[in-house]
């Protein structure tokens, strides 16, 4: 008897995006919703046996209620098992979320692993869940898998939260580390981790699923959940990425050297492909531009912070340099070509970064100005 | 080079009737006219033609009084070669015209060529350089304010001359365009604008951290809250798992049973000490009673032990008492024969000394004989040396004198004979001879007669009769000392001093000898001679030895005394010390006489008790022996000791169980489970609360708010840098602006202070003035202090305000731009000196451009030597027909 399941985590319904804008952040925080309702249809679709949220749940421990209503409204696509662990954004504490969830009348469905015991699916399957009862647990929480014995025909599945010992290509969210000889000790057949939010393969039997909803612009193949078979104790499981993300977080660093700066950031974004709606960008322009290049930057900018969901335009790393054409343009005789040779000066020899981006950029509004006036003449 | 030639006003103001004015100069040309002749009338016409649109329809300030008839006015005027008549009538069918040989430009178009010419200004002529240039009556000591377009026509002027500066008007259109910016974001005086975005950021900024902070706070009450439920549930838990309560309870029934314990053994505790303080009173008898008999006892044999050591001490007093007896025998005998050779000594040291004294009264007898001796020989030399002296008259003052009466008599004769007559004879035979005649002198000559002198002078007599009495008086003198000469009283008075002094040095040898006097020597002597007597007859001959006294010199007889002397004084010695110590001998004897008497005594006394303790003891054995009271005090103390034990082990078992802490460890532990009880009771309260406020809590997505503020407050912190940034920008470039501009008006103004400066240095000498670049005016003169313009006087005002439009016309001029000054009385408060001065400066600058002079004082011009057109003459002149015939045919 096989053990089908969707392996997810790092869900963190409920994260507010507060250093994104208000009117882009919305969307954000209710596609987190929506993703666990495509995660529903996936597993109704796969016919899975049930699916593991390895921990973060929440992205906190003390959720509104209404964000914890609509989140068990949209497990309702899914009336298999629902396993529910806790991590270091959502952990059980001895009031908060988990309690909450234990005071409310839930589905039978869902279950809630908050506590260090097995928990038996079937004769033949069980999940031991390490839940987080503290943000920061400075013990392996998982060490007591190994001491849990099963008959030898029983599947095994081990579901924690934490960073495997220096296996990650970055350190996870939190201290709470996991052996990565875990599954192996533990005789597991499948370790389903949650934390980091990238999907990544620790090895044969352990994985971590990655976050569903992308939220950062890390680039760490985020937007997947893990459909896994098992089929008997000691078998290989059998791993499948599905794609159910929706916004595509993406960073955009390009190197401007010619006066074409506008237009190529223009072809970078278009590369992105459509639709463009479910972008969520960070443009950071690198190089040197000038005066009229920036000018039209602006523009280019403009027109896509219209189309995508959100544009986080950064343009601190772009130097503004005035060209010998800017300068014909602002004309060099009279008291405003000195001035244009002052600040150019002043950029020069500025002795701080402040004083130079200062002197560039009082450069690059005179630049506008100019272009304004010329505009309205 | 601009110059206008001719001016024709009519129905203009005052004008009905037509004024030419003809063939003005080149230079300086002079309008002359009393007071409301009309002068200031041609000015405000000629600014007409210049700038007021000849369509318009507010003619009512230029129409003649009274009168609705069209003003008109026509200027002709040569420029840069080329002559241009310009004709203006006024009002809604007014026209206009310029005209020059080739060309007639009529209407609008001949305004608008007349604007390109001039630069008058197409809206705002009032603006334009001519308002300034032509100076209206009144104004000139008013500060100079040059409009927009006459600014921009005097820079384009002075970049002509400099280049480009200023940068034409997109320049200045930027600079506006940028301070418009700025003004969006700072204030006037360089802080944040109201509703700048800078400040809109930062408020919004301070906002969200507000927000962030109280929802913070709130986070952290939950956070404590559940922190604190924590603690209470592991408490109660940690009391449930700990049976905390049970064990306390059993601990408590532990220490009841123990008090029971300790209060029996308390009991048997005091039985065992009434035993052993019984038994304490018995071995405490037995003990006495043992003591005593040792006691009594021991005193038998102390009394025993004393009489033998008495006895001892009495055979021990007894030979001492014999040896000091013997010893003071010895001793009485010695003093004995020791007081007899002190006796002895004794007589021979008196009769010595006796002997002595006999010798020394002799020698004090021979002493004194031997000054009386020399006393009275000396006495002998006094009286005789005293008796010759006394003979000698001749003493110190007689001499003086003898001296005295000598001069005056010296004197006297001198005057006698320095009057007197001197009469010389001088015979021929024989010597000749002198006489002196003092008095009436028969002088007979002999076979002749004889001849009768009377020296001359009644005073002869007198002095005469003076010199005689001198004479008398020094010869008297003489006389009392006995001599006849001068010489022998000087003798004769040394003589008497050498006696003086001899008799001086005996009456020392007399008070050396007797200085008492020779008598009391005398009795001195009688008196010793009476003690030698006396002496002589006490002294035996035996102890004289039969010797002489005399044969001892002073040394031997010394000698003797001294010998004799210690000889007694070593026996004295040798009886003093035996007379010591035979006193000692018999105070030793004293002490050993008594001390044998106390023993006596003590020998008694002792036998005495001996015998009476030991009849006590005797009585005292027959009650008991001593061995049965030894007996009774060993029984008495093992049964004490048996008691001693017994209490000693039930005290420890008591101590063993802490009898007396029983009672505060029973107490304390009703206390700690009472405690315990109610502790419980409070977590299990304080938990039911907690969990529902977190419930409660929980439920608000407080963490939720907290992230989202965190995110806003990092988003408007991005807002704020860039605000900032954007703000640091916008100031950096309007400064920068400001400063260049300023620095490009500084440049620009540098022509006209060139040209303005040898002007002022002329009138002001050794001055320096400040000048405001932005309205090209000079605001201040430095003279001996800064005096800002307003402050100077009128007539230095109108001469700087007058120099400073020469300037202009110069700059205008040497750009080949139209430039003419009209001046309508214009320097009418200048001082006569700085009058003249003023009129040389318009001379020289009227080389370069024409200056035309409205003014009521003719005379004041009339030694500048250029023309003057009298405006009177030349009201009613209307030559313009002839002039301008294309003109008359449109008016007509």
């Amino acid at each position: 008897m096989s053990f089908r399941f969707i392996h997810t985590a790092d869900w963190q319904i409920g994260k507010p995006f507060g250093n994104i804008p208000e009117e882009a952040a919305v969307p954000l925080r209710q596609q987190r919703i929506d993703t666990v309702k495509k995660i529903a249809a996936h597993a109704r679709t796969e016919k899975v046996d049930a699916v593991l949220v390895a921990g973060d749940v929440f992205d906190s421990f003390a959720i509104a209620e209404k964000t914890l209503l609509q989140t068990i409204n949209a497990m309702a696509g899914f009336t298999g098992l629902w396993l529910l662990l806790p991590g270091n954004h959502d952990p059980a504490l001895v009031e908060g979320v988990w309690r909450e969830m234990h005071r409310m009348e839930l589905p039978d469905n869902i279950k809630l692993l908050d506590s260090a015991e097995p928990f038996v699916v079937n004769e033949k399957v069980v999940v031991l869940p390490a839940p987080l009862q503290r943000k920061h647990d400075a013990t392996d929480v998982t060490e007591w898998f190994d001491g849990y014995k099963t008959e030898t025909d029983v599947i095994r599945i081990g579901l924690a939260h934490g960073s495997v010992d220096d296996r990650l290509p970055e350190r996870g969210e939190a201290p709470n580390t996991i052996s990565a000889r875990r599954a192996q000790k533990a005789d597991l057949d499948y370790l389903a981790l949650g934390d980091w939010h990238g999907t990544h393969k620790v090895d044969e039997r352990t994985w971590y699923a990655g976050t569903p909803e992308t939220d950062r612009f890390k680039d760490n193949d985020s937007g997947n959940v893990l459909l896994i078979e098992v089929d008997s104790h000691r078998s290989a499981p059998k791993v499948q990425k599905l794609t159910v993300g929706h916004y595509r977080w993406r960073q955009l660093a390009p190197q401007l050297h010619t006066e074409h700066g506008s237009e190529e950031i223009q072809r970078a974004i278009v590369e992105l492909g459509e639709p463009y709606d479910n972008l969520v960008l960070q443009l950071t322009p690198r190089g040197t531009a000038s005066l009229k290049t920036r000018h039209l930057i602006g523009k280019v900018v403009a027109s896509w912070d219209a189309l995508v969901r959100y544009l986080d335009y950064r343009e601190d790393q772009l130097i503004g340099e005035a060209s010998a054409d800017d300068l014909e343009q602002l004309g060099s005789s009279g008291f405003v070509g000195d001035a244009v040779r002052m600040l150019r000066e002043k950029a020069a020899a500025a002795e701080t970064e402040e004083e130079a981006d200062a002197a560039n950029l009082a450069l690059q509004i005179l630049f506008v100005e100019h272009k304004q006036l010329a505009g309205k003449k | 080079m601009m110059r206008i030639k001719k001016i024709f006003v009519r129905n203009f103001r005052k004008f009905l009737q037509p004024v030419t004015l003809a063939d003005l100069n080149d230079g300086v040309c002079v309008i002359a006219g009393d007071n409301e002749e009309g002068k200031s009338t041609i000015v405000h016409a000629v600014r007409s033609a210049f700038h007021l649109k000849y369509s318009t329809q507010a003619t009512q300030h230029i129409q003649p009084y009274n009168s609705s008839a069209m003003p008109e006015v026509a200027v002709d005027f040569d420029l840069n070669g080329t002559t241009y008549h310009l004709r203006k009538v006024f009002g809604k069918k007014g026209s206009a015209e310029l005209r020059t040989d080739s060309n007639v430009f009529m209407g609008s178009e001949a305004e608008e060529k007349l604007h390109e010419l001039c630069n008058t200004g197409t809206e705002r002529k009032e603006t334009s350089i001519w308002n300034v240039l032509w100076v209206e009556q009144g104004t000139t000591f008013g500060e100079i304010k040059l409009g927009d377009i006459g600014k921009r026509t005097l820079q384009s002027a002075l970049e002509r001359e400099l280049g480009s500066i200023v940068g034409g008007t997109d320049g200045q259109d930027l600079l506006k365009s940028v301070n418009e910016l700025y003004l969006k974001w700072f204030t006037a005086t360089g802080r944040d604008a109201k509703h700048s975005e800078h400040k809109q950021a930062e408020e919004h900024l301070a906002q969200v951290d507000s927000l962030l902070a109280d929802a913070t706070k709130q986070y952290e009450e939950l956070q404590a809250l559940l922190e604190k439920l924590d603690a209470t549930r592991s408490t109660l838990k940690a009391h449930e798992d700990g049976r905390v309560e049970e064990t306390l309870s059993k601990s408590l029934e532990e220490l009841h049973a123990k008090k029971m314990e300790i209060e029996k053994q308390l009991q048997a505790f005091e039985q065992a000490q009434q035993i052993e303080r019984a038994e304490q009173a018995q071995h405490t008898a037995a003990a006495g009673a043992w003591r005593q008999r040792s006691q009594l006892a021991h005193e038998v044999d102390s009394a025993t032990a004393r009489l033998k050591n008495v006895e001892a001490k009495i055979a021990e007093a007894t030979e001492a008492h014999k040896g000091a007896s013997e010893k003071l025998h010895t001793f009485q005998q010695q003093k004995e024969q020791l007081d007899a050779a002190y006796e002895t000594a004794v007589s021979e040291c008196e009769s010595a000394e006796r002997l002595e004294q006999l010798r020394q009264l002799q020698s004090q007898i021979r002493e004194l004989q031997d000054h009386i001796e020399r006393a009275l020989s000396a006495q002998k030399h006094c009286e005789e040396i005293k008796k010759e002296g006394e003979q000698i008259k001749a003493d110190r003052a007689a001499l003086e004198k003898v001296r005295q009466t000598e001069r005056q008599h010296m004197q006297l004769d001198a005057q006698l004979q320095a009057v007197a007559t001197r009469l010389e004879l001088r015979p021929a035979s024989g010597p000749a001879q002198s006489l002196l005649l003092t008095e009436r002198t028969t002088l007979p000559l002999e076979g002749w007669g004889e001849i009768v002198v009377t020296p001359g002078g009644g005073d002869l007599d007198k002095l005469t009769a003076t010199a005689q009495k001198a004479r008398e008086a020094f010869e008297a003198a003489l006389a009392a000392i006995g001599v006849t000469t001068v010489e022998e009283a000087e003798a004769l008075e040394r003589k008497r001093g050498e006696l003086l002094l001899e008799y001086k040095s005996w009456q020392q040898e007399i008070q050396k000898h007797a200085p008492a006097g020779v008598s009391t020597l005398q009795e001195q002597l009688k008196l010793l001679e009476g003690k030698l007597c006396e002496l002589s007859a006490s002294i035996p001959d035996a102890e004289r030895g039969g010797e002489q006294l005399s044969i001892f010199s002073l040394s031997e007889s010394a000698e003797r005394l001294a010998k004799v002397r210690a000889k007694r004084d070593t026996a004295k010695q040798a009886v003093n010390q035996c007379r010591t110590e035979s006193e000692r001998c018999e105070h030793a004897f004293r002490q050993a006489d008594l001390q044998l008497q106390s023993l006596a005594v003590q020998q008694t006394a002792a036998k005495e008790e001996i015998a009476r303790l030991t009849e006590r003891l005797t009585a005292d054995r027959a009650q008991a022996t001593d061995d049965a009271l030894f007996q009774a005090v060993q029984e008495a103390e093992m049964k004490l000791q048996q008691a001693c034990k017994a209490r000693m082990e039930l005290q420890k078992v008591l101590k063993a169980l802490n009898a007396s802490a029983i009672d505060a460890d029973i107490a304390t532990a009703e206390r700690k489970l009472a405690d315990t009880r109610a502790e419980m009771q409070r977590l299990r309260e304080a938990q039911s609360r907690l969990e529902g406020a977190l419930q409660t809590l929980g439920k608000t997505g407080i963490t939720e708010e907290v992230e989202k503020l965190r995110g806003k407050k990092e988003q408007a912190e991005t807002q704020f840098a860039r605000a900032s940034r954007k703000a640091r920008a916008i100031k950096l470039l309007q400064e920068t602006l400001c400063e260049a501009e300023k620095s490009s008006k500084q440049q620009l103004a540098a022509p006209l202070m060139r040209r303005l400066s040898p002007y002022m240095n002329e009138l002001f000498t050794g001055s320096n003035f400040a000048f405001d670049d932005d309205n090209f005016s000079v605001v201040q003169i430095q003279r001996h202090a800064s005096e800002p313009f307003q402050a100077l006087s009128l007539g230095t005002r109108e001469q700087i305000s007058v120099l400073t439009r020469l300037a202009f016309a110069e700059t205008l001029a040497e750009a080949g731009a139209p430039a003419v000054v009209i001046l309508d009385d214009a320097l009418v408060y200048s001082d006569e000196a700085r009058f003249g001065k003023m009129q040389d400066l318009l001379k020289r600058a009227a080389e370069k451009f024409q200056i035309i002079v409205m003014t009521c004082r003719e005379s004041d011009y009339r030694n500048m030597g250029v023309p003057i057109i009298r405006l009177a003459d030349c009201v009613g002149l209307d030559d313009s027909v002839s002039r301008v015939p294309t003109a008359i045919s449109l008016l007509s």
